[in-house]
Parts: structure tokens; C-alpha cells; sequence
């Protein structure tokens, strides 16, 4: 029994082929599916170069753009394609073209061996999470969205727009509680067959087919119907920053990704040679066996968005200059500064008429520099 | 809520400056026959590749780092313009291999200091790609840049629909006298120039073209104690994805469009951003003064500049008990001089 690795690519085909080889290494049957707009001539010399690998197959080319029901056919493509061709797979692991395995594959092989019956797909209602970007949650599930979000903002916008002002709903097929999650899974050879082979399936495809992101939706609803044991996490480690972009992994955070634990890391930028170089040729990388463990570094990520979005308090520069009352915490306010003895009296003898102070006694005329009383608040 | 009122305003800011840009560019399309090719390699840009533009004058001495610099950061072609060099500026750039140079004898001012000459060249040649414009005395730096090169940036800053970003030119000063510390071509300036101003930074938001005006550093506060608004400007946005619409306003402190200057948060939070180190005090500076005084090609009003150049040819020290050591990258972020926003 053996894991099978389903790639998804569309770009650094030499990376892809890079990794490939390094699943191949481990005895991983390969099903790879290249996006529609990979030209020809370089998906023909990418599937030349992979021709000496024993078990890989190429599945039928869809397009993949993002947000649309393609990755999710594409998918489906290739696990159809990998289920029939390589019996022995008891595991089917999804993975991009920019995946990078980050410990060494018979450990993964090992951990899911021991744990033949789990899948592992990040599933949860759109009660649980509060991560959805753009404010489409339930409305994901509820609304059509045959325009696409990249070339056709505005129709996307205004047909969202249309359907509420029209109270406009679809129904959600009966029996399924939608789900949403991680798009790259790791399923049982159970679990995927019976979401391929299940009768009900031209029903669920032609419903999710006009689902907002279905490729987050689509098997992390339909897992929740045949699992007998669902882990509701991923095993790849992808980060997301506060717009939804994937966070890039770059040659600095080689600690950072050995640290997690994690089997698989997404998204590597392709020129990151020295990822590539240690976590693919690295054999002598002790087996750890521990768990992964992608909230060691959360902490990272959390931070950096809490500085994009709330910044350093009191900070102006030349990136960061909040409009006023968006400082999320002021370090300082306007002052004044009175001057001689006469400023002082004229101010004590007229009353102050301008907005609450406090007042500060200071002496600023001596040689030391200014000096300032303790002053509570 | 808007009022009419302000939306009638705005639209007719937009309206000027859409006119104001196109103006740029005509001016710009007329100076064209000013420049003559001294070395073409034009034809080795690639899609893609990130360019740099410069207009030089005498700049021999900072040229061999500033290219190993740009180049380490992945700059694939150079585009220079240069105005009248004498010591032997032309030759040198001509001799490197990713550099296309183009000379000119016209004024440095009429051409608005430069900039007329390279909105010709970024139009001709940097459409569609990321261009940085610099002076040959501006290093740039950024989060990261020690292990990431700038395709890694300009890739981020693609995924996310950021077509500019900004950087704040730090003047980098010696410890003594300026004359005092030795410079040879090649060496790393920062070294020579390890001092800098860290916290006396004035800013505001222009109204007309929305970018950031930022002023102060070691100038402002030795040259311009009196009249700090006269004080240089120092906020930049010296890389842009290039469209042939796009003009530099005022050296690379604006832009056209003026969406394009909007390199900063407006809601608390931090864009990315970088540095731009300044090696403008090596050690050549007093002689260079002496003679920019005598050119009257800087500044629109040239006057104001004497007596700053008198304080440069007196070779002042530019340090402070509260000046900074420069150790890097790291250090400026932390200080907040820059930021890595949310690339990480």
C-alpha cells in the first residue's frame, strides 16, 4: 500500500519536475495535471523529461482559474485517473507544482500507513471559521457566481448585488451540510471513490459547479458524507495572509519550515534554490516521527498581520500614515508650550479658554535640559 | 458621506492632473532628440526584466558599487543618461555588459533634472515592466533584500496588485569631518557612511498628488534649523511597474497617475516598504559642492541653495550625539524606517 500524489501545475515546470522526481524517489505514484494555459510545446517537454519515471500518468487538461469550478474538476480528473490506474494507493495526496515536501517521503508514507482508515482534509461549517476574505460565507453556498471575480469584478459585484436585493436563493442539494477548508487534502481510497462513484454526483457537481470557490467546498462537504474518520486538518502547511494571498515561503525561512513539522509546505517561490536544495536532496534529515505541527509558527503569521492591518502605534512613515482616528493608539498629542513668567500669569489671571489640559510644570531653562514632574494620569 | 461639493472637487483634480500628466509626457516627447546613443544593448530586455534608469554627471567613483549592488539584487539592465561627465563616466558604463547609455549635453534643469530624459526612455523602454529610477547616489534596500532578490518583491507585489512602492532616503553621514573618510570606487559606501538621522522625520500628505512629503534628516537639521520647510524632501517611490502613461512629477518624489503614490496605509496598518541609502557625503562632496554652486543646475531656485552649499564646501560634520550606527536592514524596520508589511 502506498501514497498516490495528484499535482495540480501551472507555472516553474522545472520545479514541478523537480519535485516530481522526488515523490517518484519514494515509490509515490504520480498523476499530474497541468493547467490549460501551459503551451503546448512546454507541456509536451515537461511530460518528455517526466517520461523515465515508472508510475505517472498525465490526467485531462482543464482550466484552472482561481475561484472556479476547473481546480475541482481537474482534481477529480486526476483521482479518477489515479484510483483506476494504481490500485496499490491507499492514500491520494493533493498537491500544487509549488508544493515542497518538507520531510522525507517514507515519513509520510509511515504516518498514513498507520492511520489507513483517516482523512485528512481541513472541514468546517461556516459557523466555525470566521476566515473567509470579502464577506461571502454562507452566501458561497447560497448564491450563482457564473462571472469571474479576476476579469469580471464588476458583474461579479453587481450579480451578487442583484441576487440579495432580490432576496434570490439556491437550494442546497438534500443531505449535505457544505463545508469549507484547506483545498489541498489528503483522502482514503474509501472516501474518494465513493465521492466519485456516488449516483447523487451530476446533482453535486452541477451545485457546486456555481459555488463561490468550490475548490475549498466541494470534497470538504462531500468527505463529511462517506468518512469514517475525518482529521479536520491539512497536512500541507499554507498560510494566508488577511486578503486571502498565500503567504510565498523564500530561502529565509528554511528554519522556520523545518520548525513546523509539517510534511508538505505551500507556497515556495521557485527560485527559493535553497529550500529546494535542502529539503530535496537532504537525505540524511533525521526521521523525526514526531507530529506536525504548524501553530509552532502561527505565532510569525499572526504577527505580520496584525502589522499590516494595525501597524506600530505612533508610527508615521513613509508607508504607514493613519487617517486620523484609524491610529489604533496615539503616543502622543498636541501640546503647548508657554514661555516666561507674563504667558503663565496672563493664562492665570484670564482662565483658561481653550480645550481640557492638563497642565505640566516644567523647567526648561536650565543647564541640564528640560525636566518634568511625574504626572499621573 | 462625500458632499457634492467635494466630489466636484475631486473630479476636477483629477481632470488637472490627467492633463498635467499629458503635458509631462509632451514635454518629455520633445526633449527626445536631446539624447544621443552612445551604447545600445536594448535589445537584451527580456520580458520581465526589471530595469534601472539613472541620470549621471561625474558619478566614476560611485558607479562600480552601485551597479554590484543593484545588479546582486537582480536589476537585469541598466538605462543611463549621461550629462556631461568628465571623468570618465561614459567610458566605464559603456564598457559594462547590461548597461545601455545614452549622452547629452542639454541642461540638467530644463530637462527638470533628469527626469524629462528618462520618462522618454521608460516610455520607449519601460512599459509593462518594473522600473527603479535612482540617482547614482541611492542604494535601495528593502525587508529581506540580503536573501530575496527584487523579482521576489515585484512577484509579491504583482499577486497582490501593487504596482508602486515607496522608500524613504536616508542621508548616511560619517562620524568627523566629511573629507575624512576614505572612499575608493567599488567599496561599499555604508561603510564610509555608517552614521544616520533615526527619529527627526517630518511628514504630511500633499493634497494635490496625495503622496507622502517627508523632511528632515541630518540636512534639515544643519542646513535648514530656520526655515525647515526649504528643507529637502526625502520620501520616494522609486519602483513602479511601468506603463508608458505613467511620468515622474518632481524627481521620483510623485508620480503620475497619482494612484501611484499611494504607497502607504491609511487605516494604521504598514505597506511594505523600503530604504534608499544615500551616500551623497563621500568624501568628494566639498569639492562637488564647490562646483554644483558654480552650475546653478540644482533646484528650481537655485539661490536658496548657496548658502547650503557654502555649509558643504566648509566640510562640516554631520554627526550628533543622537545619531544612529547603521547595521543594517533589520535595524531601520525595527526603528521604523521601513517596514515589511505583511511579506514575510
Amino acid at each position: 500500500m502506498t501514497v498516490g500524489i495528484i499535482m495540480l501545475v501551472h507555472t516553474a515546470l522545472s520545479r514541478a519536475e523537480q519535485v516530481a522526481r522526488h515523490w517518484s524517489a519514494a515509490g509515490c505514484p504520480l498523476v499530474i495535471h497541468a493547467d490549460v494555459s501551459v503551451p503546448a510545446k512546454s507541456f509536451k517537454a515537461f511530460q518528455t523529461a517526466l517520461s523515465d519515471l515508472p508510475d505517472i500518468r498525465f490526467s485531462k487538461r482543464h482550466r484552472c482559474e482561481w475561484g472556479t469550478w476547473g481546480l475541482v474538476a481537474a482534481s477529480q480528473a486526476a483521482a479518477q485517473t489515479m484510483l483506476e490506474d494504481f490500485p496499490l494507493v491507499r492514500h491520494v495526496y493533493l498537491a500544487s507544482g509549488s508544493c515542497l515536501p518538507l520531510r522525507p517521503v517514507q515519513e509520510l508514507i509511515d504516518y498514513l500507513a498507520d492511520r489507513p482508515q483517516t482523512d485528512f482534509i481541513e472541514s468546517a461549517t461556516t459557523a466555525d471559521v470566521p476566515w473567509t476574505i470579502g464577506g461571502l460565507d454562507s452566501e458561497r453556498f447560497t448564491l450563482r457566481f457564473p462571472f469571474s471575480w479576476r476579469k469580471n469584478r464588476y458583474l461579479f459585484d453587481k450579480y451578487v448585488a442583484i441576487q440579495r436585493g432580490l432576496g434570490m436563493k439556491r437550494r442546497i442539494p438534500g443531505g449535505i451540510v457544505p463545508h469549507m477548508g484547506s483545498q489541498w487534502w489528503c483522502l482514503t481510497r474509501q472516501t474518494l471513490s465513493a465521492i466519485l462513484d456516488d449516483p447523487e454526483r451530476p446533482v453535486y457537481d452541477r451545485y457546486f459547479s456555481k459555488v463561490w470557490i468550490p475548490d475549498e467546498s466541494y470534497f470538504q462537504t462531500l468527505a463529511r458524507q462517506y468518512s469514517r474518520q475525518i482529521e479536520s486538518r491539512s497536512l500541507t502547511l499554507s498560510k494566508f495572509d488577511y486578503q486571502g494571498k498565500p503567504h510565498i515561503f523564500y530561502d529565509d525561512h528554511l528554519q522556520l519550515l523545518r520548525r513546523s513539522d509539517c510534511f508538505v509546505a505551500r507556497k515556495i517561490w521557485p527560485q527559493a534554490n535553497r529550500l529546494y536544495d535542502a529539503f530535496l536532496t537532504d537525505a540524511a534529515h533525521a526521521m523525526k516521527r514526531t507530529e506536525p505541527n504548524p501553530s509552532k509558527i502561527d505565532r510569525i503569521f499572526s504577527k505580520a498581520v496584525e502589522r499590516r492591518t494595525r501597524g506600530r502605534p505612533g508610527l508615521y512613515m513613509q508607508s504607514r500614515f493613519p487617517a486620523e482616528t484609524r491610529e489604533n493608539g496615539l503616543t502622543s498629542a498636541q501640546y503647548s508650550v508657554f514661555h516666561g513668567f507674563s504667558a503663565l500669569l496672563k493664562i492665570s489671571s484670564h482662565g483658561w479658554h481653550g480645550p481640557p489640559v492638563r497642565v505640566s510644570m516644567a523647567t526648561f531653562l536650565h543647564p541640564n535640559g528640560p525636566s518634568f514632574p511625574k504626572v499621573r494620569p | 458621506m462625500q458632499s457634492t461639493c467635494d466630489i466636484h472637487k475631486t473630479a476636477v483634480m483629477a481632470y488637472r492632473l490627467r492633463w498635467k500628466r499629458r503635458r509631462l509626457l509632451i514635454r518629455a516627447f520633445r526633449k527626445r532628440r536631446q539624447l544621443k546613443i552612445v551604447h545600445d544593448r536594448t535589445q537584451m530586455i527580456t520580458a520581465g526584466a526589471i530595469l534601472c534608469f539613472s541620470t549621471v554627471r561625474n558619478e566614476a567613483i560611485r558607479l562600480p558599487y552601485f551597479l554590484e549592488h543593484h545588479r546582486k539584487l537582480g536589476v537585469d539592465h541598466f538605462l543611463f543618461v549621461d550629462n556631461n561627465s568628465t571623468d570618465g563616466t561614459a567610458n566605464y558604463l559603456s564598457q559594462q555588459p547590461d548597461v545601455s547609455l545614452w549622452s547629452t549635453p542639454n541642461s540638467y534643469r530644463l530637462s527638470r533634472f533628469g527626469v524629462d530624459w528618462l520618462t522618454v526612455l521608460q516610455a520607449r523602454h519601460g512599459h509593462g515592466h518594473w522600473c527603479l529610477t535612482l540617482d547614482a547616489d541611492e542604494i535601495l534596500i528593502y525587508p529581506f533584500h540580503d536573501t530575496r532578490p527584487l523579482a521576489a518583491l515585484t512577484e509579491w507585489l504583482d499577486m497582490k496588485g501593487i504596482a508602486s512602492f515607496g522608500a524613504l532616503m536616508l542621508d548616511m553621514y560619517p562620524k568627523g569631518r566629511l573629507s575624512q573618510k576614505p572612499y575608493a570606487p567599488g567599496d561599499n559606501p555604508t561603510v564610509a557612511l555608517d552614521w544616520f538621522d533615526s527619529g527627526n522625520y517630518m511628514i504630511q500628505k500633499k493634497n494635490d498628488l496625495e503622496n507622502l512629503w517627508i523632511q528632515g534628516g541630518p540636512r534639515a537639521r544643519l542646513f535648514f534649523a530656520d526655515k525647515p520647510r526649504r528643507a529637502p524632501t526625502m520620501g520616494k517611490v522609486p519602483l513602479v511597474k511601468w506603463d508608458r502613461r505613467y511620468a515622474y512629477v518632481s524627481s521620483t518624489h510623485s508620480l503620475l497617475p497619482r494612484r501611484l503614490n499611494h504607497v502607504y496605509d491609511e487605516s494604521g496598518g504598514e505597506c511594505t516598504s523600503g530604504v534608499l541609502l544615500h551616500t551623497k557625503f563621500l568624501n568628494t562632496i566639498t569639492a562637488k559642492s564647490a562646483e554644483e554652486k558654480q552650475r546653478r543646475e540644482h533646484f528650481a531656485n537655485s539661490d536658496l541653495y548657496e548658502e547650503y552649499y557654502d555649509r558643504l564646501v566648509d566640510d562640516p560634520n554631520l554627526w550628533c550625539a543622537t545619531s544612529s550606527r547603521y547595521t543594517g536592514w533589520r535595524q531601520l524596520e525595527a526603528l521604523g524606517l521601513m517596514s515589511r508589511g505583511t511579506w514575510l
